[in-house]
């Protein structure tokens, strides 16, 4: 590793509409052939310095230097010319291209001018795949290969696009443990042949494995730069959130002879007319029990909870409530009966953007005293009382009941649907990535008011794609991997990169079933 | 207190846009070399210069009315019902027929009769495709458009075979029994209670909207349907009733029509208002009060053509110039207020900072 300096950014302001401050004097220096990596909650401004180092938006206030020559990036465009590449959280690929047309997309060699010149294309871009010790399907398309291959997909683009900065935006994400150590270890290579790696991440266990030299950044403001080896974790922690503890929640033990609430039979979801997404799925949760179900996303796990909450019939199997059998019950019974769902999508599911508070709080109470007066007549004084109440006991930072929901950040987004949802009558909870997105504090309201509702009895069933999530809240965990349950662990006598294994379908403690089914 | 507001609010945008849309028909007319004082004096003398004016005036407005609201109860529950003219054209052949066939009734039989059958027919035509979509998931937009033709093309022969008025040379019903004439108004110059009726329905569909649970139901489904099943709203059922309620409006619009100013069918009677209500309702943006206001507006532009014509020879298709600058400058208003609310973030920010 050597010690120049490769990229400066100096005092970097930028403000949006609305006046949030992204950052304020946000300073980055990074070295040639560093791992850096950025942490801090979200909206603390790390995405917004990128998108400006990547030329996606442009500072207003603030000076880059690359190599010590000042430059100025006014597009995405100019940044790949410079030298900085990027990949994005949601990868920018063609999905019914193959991999090698999406990685020479756009920058393909000619021949005679005209045509693409398949031949040279592939010998540069295997060049490349060599150079670094990477193993891609160049000719497979987009859509038949992994979200693991998908992502090292972008990382040869944005080399073969010439990046000698590579800026990588929550890359774990969307990974299992499995595909995240893969991609460390490309990650090391890389650098071992001189590129330079900047790493946005809210992982810690992450940040400290990988990078050699971490940047903390807390309300736009870039806090402090630390050599990885010499902080730890809670050190991180502290400074990220500006408290000692990384998770104040945890859960207690409870016992576990508590009844049955929800239960379900050989439950199977029609995908298509021939085919099942979801697959003879048999489990139950009891009062008291978070019921944790680990999964890759797109593995039936939220048409499962669709079928449950009655968005979408069950074709075949059944399924119980308190011993009754509540199939082919219409939403808002399920609602009655006290079962309600979390959806994943709280844009286009779990709320109406478009509508305020106070509507979003109303569309499963319309017609409940007192929120109507008299039959049919909406009480809009009562229900804006009301929703000033949940707007303090949830902390939802807004003006007030009428503040269109579109405005509010995700967390506060998120509160409305949960408030909303544990404001009811409720004794099954059906929960969805239900911090996805949110930074640590609002997470963390979001997981203590799932216990609360666990203290209080509930049986809650959560899906989840993030593992350190379902061993912090589940009683236990299940897998499921193409819409069966291939696995179910207690948390305490099985570690992340074993649920991994089930998760990606590597292991399995069921037989499978035959495709017939 | 704020809705009160708003609605001033709303009101003096309204008459801004009325204002820019006269100045741009001013500078058009200046090109082509006119006068554009003696056009639009014209124009307003034609359109409510003297009573009878405004008895014409008002009777367009009372079908324009009813037809925007006809469309506008439908997409604001995020079903579309673009068969208005066909439905005015059931309800009024009902209005007419049973106008003209029950004799020796008295008016307070006769004329609820009359509404009761417009309506009934107004409301078939509606849940058909309405019942289609909710059901089968056939597109309204499309169904609606068509039964159009159906409705038309069947109202068409019902005037000219089975009920045609044989004085007539084709395509009417015989006149209407005095007993199922709408009261009049001013009986000087032949305006009856249609208008009131409009109004009437006007205001009750801003109170539907506004304050019951079924309106703010509609309101969800039609921002957000996913969000609104999720929410155990039923939204086929709610939209079916949606459809329902807009079939009534353009039924009750057939009758008006029929007991209220033509006193018979004529063929196509609802032409100049089906399409011209859902253009209504889509710049009101589906508020009744805006309808309302904009109808008047429409009306004025569309009466007072004949008058500029006349008299300041400029031609009468000017008018469709003016109604086209009225919708760009309406949806114009609403880019120049997302404009004009950035450039107050930009201020309120700059303040932030000085602090």
């Amino acid at each position: 590793m050597t010690t120049e300096t490769l990229l400066r950014l100096e005092n970097i302001n930028k403000t949006f509409e609305g006046g949030v401050r992204a950052n304020r004097n946000a300073n980055l220096v990074v070295k040639k052939g560093e791992i850096h990596a950025i942490v801090g909650e979200n909206g603390a401004g790390k995405s917004t310095l990128m998108n400006i180092l990547y030329g996606v938006q442009q500072p207003d206030e603030g000076k880059i230097y690359l190599n010590d020559k000042e430059v100025s990036i006014s597009s995405a465009r100019e940044a790949k010319r410079l030298g900085i590449g990027m990949v994005h959280q949601h990868f920018m690929l063609v999905p019914s291209f193959t991999v090698l047309q999406n990685v020479i997309l756009g920058y393909e060699p000619r021949q005679n001018l005209v045509f693409v010149d398949n031949k040279r294309a592939e010998k540069k871009v295997k060049e490349i795949c060599e150079h670094y010790n990477l193993t891609i399907p160049l000719h497979s398309l987009v859509q038949d290969v992994s979200v693991g291959i998908q992502q090292r997909v972008e990382i040869i683009k944005a080399i073969y696009r010439g990046a000698e900065i590579l800026i990588l935006d929550e890359p774990t994400a969307v990974l299992t443990p499995f595909e995240t150590e893969e991609l460390f270890n490309i990650c090391r290579e890389m650098v071992a042949k001189d590129k330079t790696i900047i790493f946005i991440s809210h992982k810690l266990k992450e940040v400290l494995t990988l990078s050699n030299k971490v940047t903390v950044m807390r309300k736009g403001e870039t806090l402090v730069t630390l050599d990885t080896k010499d902080t730890t974790e809670p050190e991180l922690a502290r400074l990220i959130v500006g408290r000692d503890q990384l998770w104040t929640v945890g859960k207690q033990k409870k016992s576990h002879d508590q009844s049955v609430v929800l239960e379900t039979k050989n439950v199977s979801v029609k995908k298509t007319f021939t085919s099942f997404c979801v697959k003879n799925v048999s489990f139950d949760v009891k009062a008291g029990e978070i019921v944790g179900v680990a999964g890759v996303e797109g593995n039936g796990q939220s048409e499962l909870m669709d079928a449950l909450a009655g968005l979408v019939p069950i074709d075949q199997g059944d399924v119980f409530f308190n011993g009754s059998s509540i199939l082919n019950k219409s939403t808002s019974e399920l609602r009655a009966l006290g079962i309600r769902l979390i959806p994943e999508d709280r844009m286009a599911t779990g709320a109406s953007v478009k509508a305020t508070i106070k509507e979003n709080l109303m569309i499963d109470q319309n017609d409940c005293v007192p929120f109507i007066s008299k039959p049919g007549v909406m009480n809009w004084k009562e229900i804006e009382k009301h929703t000033d109440e949940l707007i303090k006991k949830f902390n939802i930072v807004a003006q007030g009941p009428e503040t269109v929901v579109g405005t509010l950040s995700g967390g506060n987004l998120q509160k409305v649907v949960v408030a909303r949802e544990l404001s009811g009558k409720h004794t099954c909870l059906l929960v969805l990535q239900p911090a996805r997105g949110l930074d640590i504090g609002a997470s963390e309201f979001i997981y203590q008011q799932l216990l609360d509702a666990r203290e209080a009895n509930n049986a809650i069933l959560l899906v989840s794609a993030d593992l350190d999530e379902l061993f912090l809240l589940s009683d236990r965990i299940l897998v499921i991997y193409e819409g069966e349950i291939v696995a179910n662990f207690i948390p305490d006598q099985v570690t992340p990169e074993e649920v991994g294994l089930y998760m990606t379908g590597a292991k399995r403690m069921t037989p499978r079933i035959g495709s017939s089914l | 207190m704020k809705k009160l507001q708003k609605s001033t609010n709303s009101l003096i945008s309204i008459v801004g846009v009325f204002l820019a849309t006269m100045i741009f028909g001013a500078l058009i007319i200046l090109m082509i070399g006119k006068d554009p004082l003696l056009a639009y004096s014209a124009m307003f003398s034609y359109a409510m210069g003297d009573v009878s004016a405004i008895a014409n005036l008002m009777n367009r407005s009372m079908a324009l009315i009813l037809s925007a609201l006809c469309a506008a109860v439908a997409s604001n529950a995020g079903i579309y019902n673009l068969g208005g003219k066909g439905q005015i054209e059931l309800g009024a052949i009902a209005a007419a027929v049973v106008g003209y066939k029950l004799v020796g009734l008295p008016l307070y039989i006769h004329l609820p009769l009359c509404i009761l059958a417009a309506v009934v027919m107004g409301i078939l035509g509606a849940a058909i495709p309405g019942y289609m979509r909710v059901k089968w998931k056939v597109d309204e937009v499309i169904s609606t458009i068509m039964l159009n033709s159906v409705f038309f093309m069947f109202t068409s022969y019902l005037a000219n075979y089975p009920f045609r008025d044989v004085t007539r040379w084709s395509g009417t019903t015989p006149p209407i029994l005095d007993s199922a004439t709408l009261p009049y108004l001013v009986k000087s110059i032949d305006l009856r209670s249609g208008i009131v009726f409009a109004l009437v329905a006007a205001a009750i569909i801003y109170w539907i909207l506004n304050y019951t649970n079924q309106g703010y139901r509609w309101k969800m489904i039609g921002l957000n349907p996913r969000f609104a099943q999720y929410g155990g709203v039923n939204v086929g059922k709610d939209q079916m009733k949606a459809m329902v309620l807009s079939g009534f409006l353009s039924g009750l619009a057939g009758a008006v029509l029929v007991c209220g100013s033509n006193y018979r069918f004529w063929e196509a009677i609802a032409g100049p208002y089906g399409w011209d209500g859902v253009l209504i309702a889509m710049l009101a943006k589906n508020n009744p009060i805006a309808i309302v206001a904009v109808s008047f507006v429409f009306s004025i532009f569309k009466n007072g053509a004949l008058g500029m014509e006349q008299v300041a020879s400029v031609p009468s298709d000017l008018t469709g110039v003016l109604l086209a600058a009225l919708i760009l400058f309406i949806t114009g208003r609403e880019f120049v207020s997302i404009l004009f609310r950035r450039r107050k973030h930009v201020i309120l920010v700059d303040e932030e900072v000085k602090q």
